[in-house]
């Protein structure tokens, strides 16, 4: 799973222009960060599953950003009731620790919106080709230097992906045991870290070149050869979701 | 006006360590290339190519840092003095790693890319493209990733964004490393006719001798930054001894040549096919030499074996298989060599010898012991396995420790392991950099690194991945020469290869393609089925087809090398 095998589908999200989607994905967390009422919330998790679907984004890659997220929510729900003090009845209490009632219910909704972000971002990435990101971002004002250089990242975080893998299967034909302590394990992770950093480096001169040889930097106008227009659909989805989000704000108050 | 002159140019980047002197790579380079001329540069490892084609295209010392003095003229452009980007008007380069210069999603925008820089409308683009796309034969394609493409289809992308632009001038650097056989044929068809296509002038910066024969008008010869021939590709290899004693590769019909030549034949030639046509024409009567060497028998199935894999099977994603039911037995102490396109299986197969893949069916012995339930780590106490790429394993702050690094892992501690590092030192001529860091040091100087570090773990079994990729002769020579001692030393070696001259000096050719052995057998008995290998886009080197084709007249044997050529010719 990873960004570079992601874009195969052509449904409804796939087909809306970028910045359409950026306002959606701003609707979106801005509800979430506001609404503090479970109905709501679940609500707006289940309408974002639900337009990832009908955009036929396959079950395999939402599912991914939920593993991938697993750890992380699952400390926030645990840790979120010890450290944030939240008065109420009390469900279980030893010594000084004591956690309320509220305080669980608290986590499991800053679990919820975690997951609602994450899986608003993958929305944005899982059915955004490359270069209508940066063109969305592009005509939004940033500059096309800055909107290449993110969708490089994204391009490259795979390939380093692979790198690493092969560095630590090299790593294990020298011998080197997998696990034991926390000690011996980061004494083992600092070598393949500094052959990640060298290879970045060797990876970023030759593309930095590689970019001046294609004509970026010369400082004169680009043409664009697939310009992304906004559709009537856009205009409608935009009105759609500014109207929806306006009103559950207006209800949640 | 001439379309590239360069005139005493010298350059030197800062010193890779605080406080040392700059490195000085070339020394007075001066040349001048009329426009629409294919000239090929080449020389042994660090000799400057790479840094030449960096200065032509304007990219040194502008993004590398460094100091240049002398001249770079591209037409009226001075390119120590133009920036890189208004440079590429003028100038292509193509660097020699597809995965660092290819960053779109899809072919056709990564050829674009380009256009758009040059603000062509967008009519104007999707023209190009078309046009562009049918030229490098990836039509059809334009909406893959670049990444899903096999290596020389990334090569003929990359060349294509290039041709897009149009430049007068393109600089190729490397254009053959890291390709299959099929993926070479691929990408020298593109170049054949890519002066002639363009108008462009084309400078080929290349260590692969049998393409520059076929390929160039004239050659330049690099040695320790200075021009040492020029000429075309008849006369530079010509100077075969010279050429060799600066570690410089020569096609091996230009060897053969010069054998001729030291018994007093008047022989010059580049080609199998310009060879064949001298000795018909000369006529000799063949006889069997009293001193015919007589192939090795291959080693009896009853030997105690260090690799046994019976009917191994395995697929990345459970539907195409990458193995399909292989079996292949290795005796202990043989040298096998593994050849086949890309893609066929090789690399699959040799995985699975240290572990890092187990058999999804079948099964695999490695010294009578199944992989199944070792470790990767228990397994390389038995097998050393050397990567293709020496970056992704190469770990500590010094080349003493990285050697260390395996023993260390297998126990060996104090004398013995000072002692064992100081060997491997030796046995690689490493012992000069022992104390410096390994990025600092030159890509064929990293991978014998990466050599030694095995040596030192003294496994029973070799297995080695393309380890001669990117090596010159010399270093190609040196590391042969290692893993001959080992072989001598009783170790069993499995050397994977797309060099069928190195495959020759093995005991053993195994074939593989569509993940089964095609073909096994010593490499002149392989050598002498030339469809079978065809077939799975290999040749048999130019001796040997110049054997195989003088057979019907009379000329007694397979011959796998120019020695041996040379054991047989009495006309």
């Amino acid at each position: 799973m990873s960004y570079e095998d992601q874009i195969t589908g052509s449904g409804w999200l796939h087909r809306l222009d970028p910045r359409t989607k950026l306002l959606l994905i701003s609707c979106g967390a801005m509800l979430l960060v506001a609404l503090e009422q479970w109905p709501a919330l679940l609500a707006l998790l289940v309408l974002i599953h639900i337009g990832l679907l009908t955009s036929r984004v396959p079950l395999r890659q939402i599912g991914w950003v939920w593993r991938q997220l697993r750890r992380v929510l699952l400390v926030v729900v645990l840790a979120y009731p010890l450290l944030a003090r939240v008065p109420g009845p009390v469900l279980w209490s030893w010594g000084p620790v004591s956690i309320t009632t509220a305080a669980v219910m608290a986590g499991l909704m800053t679990a919820a919106r975690v997951i609602g972000m994450s899986l608003l971002f993958f929305l944005l990435l899982f059915t955004t080709r490359q270069n209508e990101l940066v063109r969305g971002l592009v005509r939004l004002g940033l500059p096309f230097e800055w909107g290449l250089t993110l969708a490089i990242a994204l391009r490259y975080i795979p390939t380093f992906g692979r790198a690493v893998q092969q560095m630590q299967e090299a790593q294990a034909a020298r011998g080197w045991q997998p696990g034991g302590s926390l000690r011996t394990r980061v004494q083992g992770v600092i070598p393949v870290v500094i052959a990640l950093v060298i290879e970045v480096v060797r990876t970023a001169d030759t593309l930095g070149m590689a970019l001046a040889a294609r004509g970026v930097g010369s400082g004169r106008p680009r043409s664009v050869w697939r310009d992304i227009r906004l559709q009537p659909v856009d205009w409608a989805v935009m009105v759609v979701a500014l109207l929806l989000t306006a009103g559950a704000l207006a209800w949640a108050r | 006006m001439p379309a590239i002159e360069l005139d005493a140019l010298h350059f030197s980047y800062p010193s890779p360590l605080p406080g040392g002197l700059p490195v000085s790579v070339l020394q007075g380079v001066s040349f001048s290339v009329p426009p629409g001329q294919s000239i090929a540069i080449t020389g042994a490892t660090g000799c400057g190519k790479t840094t030449l084609a960096l200065l032509l295209a304007g990219l040194a010392p502008a993004m590398t840092g460094g100091t240049a003095t002398g001249r770079v003229l591209i037409g009226s452009l001075d390119a120590l003095h133009t920036s890189p980007a208004s440079l590429s008007h003028t100038v292509g380069i193509v660097f020699q790693e597809p995965e660092r210069q290819l960053f779109n999603m899809t072919v056709a925008e990564e050829i674009a890319f380009g256009l758009e820089a040059r603000a062509l409308s967008p009519a104007e683009i999707s023209t190009r493209l078309a046009q562009v796309l049918q030229q490098v034969g990836l039509a059809g394609l334009e909406h893959r990733a670049p990444w899903q493409l096999s290596g020389g289809q990334q090569k003929r992308l990359a060349i294509g964004c290039i041709i897009a632009m149009q430049p007068a001038v393109m600089v190729l650097d490397e254009p053959m490393a890291g390709l299959d056989p099929v993926g070479r044929r691929e990408v020298a068809a593109l170049l054949a006719e890519l002066s002639a296509s363009t108008g462009a002038t084309v400078i080929v910066l290349e260590k692969d001798a049998e393409f520059i024969a076929r390929w160039a008008q004239r050659v330049l010869v690099l040695h320790e930054g200075r021009v040492v021939h020029d000429g075309s590709p008849a006369a530079v290899y010509h100077a075969v001894t010279d050429l060799q004693q600066r570690g410089v590769a020569v096609p091996q019909m230009a060897e053969l040549a010069h054998a001729l030549r030291t018994r007093g034949e008047e022989a010059a030639f580049l080609t199998a096919s310009q060879a064949l046509h001298w000795m018909r024409s000369r006529r000799p009567a063949w006889r069997v030499a009293a001193t015919a060497v007589v192939p090795p028998a291959a080693a009896a199935a009853t030997l105690p074996a260090a690799i046994e894999a019976d009917s191994l099977s395995f697929s990345y994603d459970r539907t195409t298989p990458a193995l399909d039911r292989l079996s292949l037995h290795v005796p202990r102490g043989q040298f096998v060599a593994v050849a086949g396109p890309n893609g066929g299986g090789k690399s699959t197969l040799a995985r699975h010898f240290i572990g890092l893949l187990r058999p999804q069916s079948g099964t695999l012995q490695i010294e009578g012991h199944p992989t199944a339930q070792q470790t990767v780590a228990e397994l390389a106490r038995t097998v050393g396995y050397v990567f293709q790429n020496p970056d992704y394993q190469i770990f500590a702050s010094t080349v003493r420790q990285e050697i260390s690094v395996g023993p260390q892992a297998t126990g060996l501690r104090g004398a013995a392991l000072a002692e064992r590092v100081d060997d491997a030192l030796a046995a690689f001529a490493l012992a000069g950099c022992a104390e410096l860091p390994p990025a600092v040091l030159g890509y064929g100087v990293r991978r014998l690194v990466t050599l030694a570090s095995v040596w030192a773990m003294q496994p029973a079994i070799w297995v080695l991945d393309e380890p001669t990729t990117g090596l010159d002769a010399r270093l190609s020579a040196r590391l042969m020469q290692r893993l001959h001692d080992q072989h001598a030393a009783g170790r069993t070696i499995l050397l994977i290869t797309h060099d069928l001259r190195l495959a020759a000096e093995a005991e053993r050719l195994v074939v593989i393609s569509r993940g089964q052995v095609v073909q096994d057998g010593i490499p002149a008995q392989v050598f002498q089925d030339a469809a079978a290998l065809a077939a799975v886009g290999l040749r048999p080197p130019a001796v040997t087809r110049l054997a195989l084709k003088l057979a019907p007249a009379g000329f007694p044997r397979l011959a796998l090398s120019v020695d041996e050529f040379m054991r047989f010719w009495q006309p």
